[in-house]
């Protein structure tokens, strides 16, 4: 009789260890739980007994329960039986993984919310239930995004873990050296320029000197070549001037890269200045056309220098000295 | 928020500590051992580790073919004792050199210190 209460005390602290043992093991490799979770058991109430003995009593529920938080979160203590692997986003590109996730939902969600809100675009739903159809639409449909990033991150992780020894060594970028001049390349870049002023030049000249539907079609405005063209002229030398310096010295220095962006903002204003100056071609086609495609220009040079103006930013600078 | 000091010399004590256990878990392993009787025998020496901590390492160095396994039923349940493998005992004879010869270096390091502290009142 007096064996009883006894056993009827230690009959839970047992089976808590065992509701443990088995939240541990779940989330463990199949093959691994039986085993681990058998030595597991095992091993917990040795120590329980252990426990009981040296505080002279009876182990208990409160006993047990301490033990096993003390042996840690099922979480961290699966995650010890397992070696250690090469996690999918690396510490060193967790923060820009987050910016990324961030920036790629705010925008979809900048484009697609105003849109839904003022009914210009077309979704099922009355006037007043937009919001709530957007959010089931583009609103949670912007989530591909970071789902998208973290499949990237999976299979850089997989190439990374195929071929540690070929990826472990650094290896410097190509353009290193920003400095450095590729001259065929710009070469190159010179024969171009040279092409498409030849074409300009000749078009202008078959326009002016024959009379047909097409040459009327790509026909100058009069103020156009009176005014704007020959500074674009000026222009192009300036540029070409630049290039043959650059490719004969095989180096950017200081000076040329002042010269360079000073290049870069003119051809900014000029080519605003060709967009709302006045026509460029009498025919209206060639006229928007030409405009359009400038206006890409200035575009595509303002992001150029954006992102010049960010890899001048990234180098190492002294730091500032601190005084006392 | 800046972390306390006292935090910070416990954290970087536990680092210090974790860097031997496995030296300290293999050294032991000459014979065979289950995980609770080389828990003891650690801390008996001096050497408290973590159950949470020691048990999980002992499978994941089995795994790596440091350690060999096997049940056995004494006078008690069935225990899986635990003994070093061939590599094992290789890896043991190098980290004891690799030990010896950083605590050499660290004592160089640090050893004016305990004379100091022992001067100043």
């Amino acid at each position: 009789m007096s064996s009883e209460p006894a056993k009827h005390e230690t009959a839970r602290p047992e089976a808590l260890i065992e509701a443990y043992v088995v939240d541990v093991i779940r989330r463990l490799p199949r093959k691994q739980r039986n085993d681990v979770g058998f030595e597991l058991r095992a091993l917990l109430t040795e120590s329980l007994k252990g426990r009981a003995a040296d505080a002279g009593r009876v182990a208990d529920e409160a006993m047990a329960l301490e033990l096993v938080r003390e042996f840690g979160q099922p979480d961290d203590v699966a995650a010890r039986y397992h070696t250690p692997g090469a996690p999918i986003i690396p510490p060193a590109h967790t923060r820009g993984f987050v910016w990324m996730t961030i920036v790629g939902v705010a925008l979809q969600w900048s484009v697609s919310l105003p849109l839904a809100v003022t009914g210009k675009m077309p979704l099922a739903a009355p006037e007043d239930s937009r919001f709530a159809a957007w959010w089931l639409t583009y609103g949670l449909g912007a989530f591909w995004w970071p789902g998208f990033l973290v499949s990237m991150m999976m299979i850089a992780a997989a190439v990374r873990q195929a071929w540690p020894t070929s990826l472990a060594a650094w290896k410097p970028s190509k353009p290193f050296d920003r400095d450095h001049i590729n001259r065929p390349l710009l070469g190159l870049g010179l024969a171009a320029a040279l092409a498409g002023i030849a074409i300009w030049v000749l078009v202008a000249w078959i326009v002016v000197t024959f009379d047909n539907p097409f040459t009327r079609a790509l026909a100058f405005d009069g103020d156009f070549l009176a005014t704007r063209a020959p500074v674009l002229l000026i222009y192009w030398a300036a540029g070409i001037t630049l290039l043959i310096v650059l490719i004969i010295e095989g180096r950017w220095r200081h000076l040329t890269r002042r010269i360079d962006l000073a290049l870069k903002l003119a051809s900014i204003v000029l080519m605003a200045w060709f967009v709302f100056g006045g026509r460029i071609f009498t025919g209206e086609t060639a006229d928007q056309t030409t405009k359009g495609a400038l206006a890409l220009i200035i575009v595509l040079i303002l992001g150029q220098l954006a992102f010049d103006a960010w890899r001048l930013r990234s180098r190492i600078r002294p730091p500032q000295a601190q005084r006392g | 928020m800046a972390e306390r000091p006292e935090d910070a010399t416990a954290k970087l004590e536990q680092e210090l500590r974790r860097g031997v256990i496995v030296l300290a878990a293999l050294s032991q392993l000459r014979s065979a051992q289950y995980g609770y009787s080389l828990r003891q025998a650690l801390a008996e020496q001096g050497m408290v580790v973590e159950e949470g901590t020691l048990y999980p390492l002992l499978r994941r160095l089995e795994g790596q073919g440091l350690l060999a396994s096997e049940w056995r039923i004494e006078d008690g349940p069935p225990r899986r004792y635990y003994t070093l493998s061939p590599e094992g005992r290789k890896l043991l004879t190098d980290l004891t050199q690799s030990w010896r010869s950083l605590v050499d270096t660290v004592e160089t390091l640090i050893g004016d210190e305990p004379a100091k502290r022992r001067k100043s009142p």
